[in-house]
């Protein structure tokens, strides 16, 4: 210990040279996740699962302790009723509202039926506040691979970035590394859309590259386009908040409001085969539509 | 030996509040920095050596679950525990104004160089406003948790210690 301790200037410097390697190294070949992602995986994901899912039960308690006074109205009501009735209805409730989160997920299944779809829960978010990428409960076992499109009530939510055995980190369409070709729906004009370190915080992403003759206005809708080898075309991304000329005027971009509410998800849709697989036959009607 | 368990579910237990409650609590979409708290504390408790090791390690698991690459929240976070811990047989440890003052200044230049080794040099340079969106909200979000986790790992540490003394005595 004590030559450890002599030596410890000397050994952190090696260790920072080390870790200055694997980050070159990973940033170039972005990387498969190992045996040693995947035990850390197993070991978090469980774990990160069951807190979500006791923030999300202590968060319904302190909803209903917010609405203390109407609970109070009601109780006096129902204590009249028959005492079944209202475990009845309680249970039903519950239900309800989970129903109703599931069917604006459905509502997006029915949007795009062409597309073979799998749901899964959000687990968790990244810790930095540098990236806005989640993390999913299901992975390589469910069939997940990278570059898989998903989906959230609304529209286009980002893809998959790598996926583990049982879970699978999705990178958003606001984070600064996603980049995605769009398209006006209206006016059909080109564009990417990227996210932005600085308008990621507020839970917006831009579009550039557009043409200074391009005819997109503010309040477009904007879907993805026919371009990509990652992202079907035709999937609803979000609407154009504000159009601004670039400094040298050559392009304009605009600021862009994703259709889905990024910082707020908690189940999505992944569409479970990739794009680049659909036979071309069924691509073409796809763009065709 | 329970020193290694005890810190390593600690570790564990701080990554899964980090990506899971905390986002709950955002203030202006900005969370605190708990890993780097974590990491900053032990090592003004426990010295350099303990603060690079504990940093690399607490790093490395980052790295695996929510990293872009590997290395990076490593490399920072043992770069944190070594120089936090540098001073620390010089102040009293029961004193609070040392952990915030550590903190204040390790968050600010913990983020700092996160941005110089990941984004700079993808051409994103407008630091200002990064500073006043990100590195700002979150260093003044993780100052005001300092206190508690502080205590918590001050009383920890403590306990590991009273048993560890109590072993050697025994052996």
């Amino acid at each position: 210990m004590d030559v450890l301790r002599k030596r410890l200037g000397k050994i952190i410097i090696i260790m920072i040279v080390l870790c200055v390697i694997t980050i070159i190294v990973t940033r170039e070949y972005r990387f498969r996740p190992n045996l040693l992602d995947n035990a850390v995986g197993y070991a978090a994901t469980p774990l990160s699962g069951a807190a979500s899912s006791v923030i999300r039960w202590v968060g319904g308690v302190f909803d209903h302790f917010g609405d203390i006074n109407d609970i109070r109205a009601e109780n006096t009501k129902l204590r009249e009723r028959v005492e079944e009735l209202t475990t009845e209805n309680k249970r039903l409730k519950l239900v309800e509202e989970e129903s109703e989160k599931l069917t604006s997920l459905l509502k997006i299944d029915e949007k795009y039926p062409e597309y073979p779809k799998t749901g899964a829960r959000l687990v968790a978010r990244d810790t930095s506040n540098w990236f806005s990428s989640f993390i999913i409960d299901k992975g390589e076992n469910d069939g997940f691979t990278e570059n898989l499109v998903v989906l959230a009530p609304g529209g286009l939510a980002g893809r998959i970035l790598k996926a583990g055995d049982t879970y699978s980190e999705v990178l958003s369409i606001i984070d600064s590394a996603s980049s995605v070709s769009v398209q006006s729906a209206r006016a059909g004009d080109l564009g990417v859309l990227r996210g932005d370190l600085e308008l990621m915080k507020d839970g917006l992403c831009r579009m550039d590259y557009i043409d200074v003759n391009a005819r997109v206005m503010e309040g477009d809708e904007l879907i993805t386009s026919r371009l990509s080898d990652i992202f079907p075309a035709g999937i609803t991304v979000g609407y154009v908040k504000e159009i601004r000329m670039d400094a040298r005027a050559l392009v304009k971009y605009a600021i862009v409001r994703p259709a889905v509410d990024i910082q707020s998800i908690d189940a999505v849709m992944v569409i479970s085969e990739p794009y680049s697989s659909f036979d071309p036959a069924s691509k073409d009607a796809l763009t065709e539509e | 030996m329970p020193r290694v368990l005890i810190m390593f579910a600690v570790i564990f237990l701080t990554l899964t509040l980090q990506s899971t409650a905390l986002s709950y609590i955002e203030i202006i979409n900005v969370k605190p920095n708990l890993p780097l708290l974590l990491i900053v504390s032990y090592a003004h408790l426990r010295g350099d050596m303990g603060g690079a090791a504990f940093g690399f390690v607490s790093g490395l698991l980052q790295d695996l679950l929510f990293g872009r690459v590997i290395g990076l929240y490593a490399m920072l976070g043992m770069i944190a525990g070594y120089i936090c811990g540098k001073p620390f047989k010089d102040f009293y440890k029961e004193n609070y104004l040392i952990p915030i003052f550590l903190t204040g200044a390790a968050c600010v230049s913990y983020e700092f160089l996160f941005y110089v080794t990941y984004f700079l040099f993808q051409g994103k340079v407008r630091i200002i406003s990064y500073f006043g969106r990100i590195i700002l909200p979150e260093t003044m979000y993780t100052l005001v948790v300092t206190i508690p986790v502080y205590r918590f790992i001050y009383n920890i540490n403590r306990r590991i210690e009273n048993h560890e003394r109590f072993t050697r005595k025994l052996f």
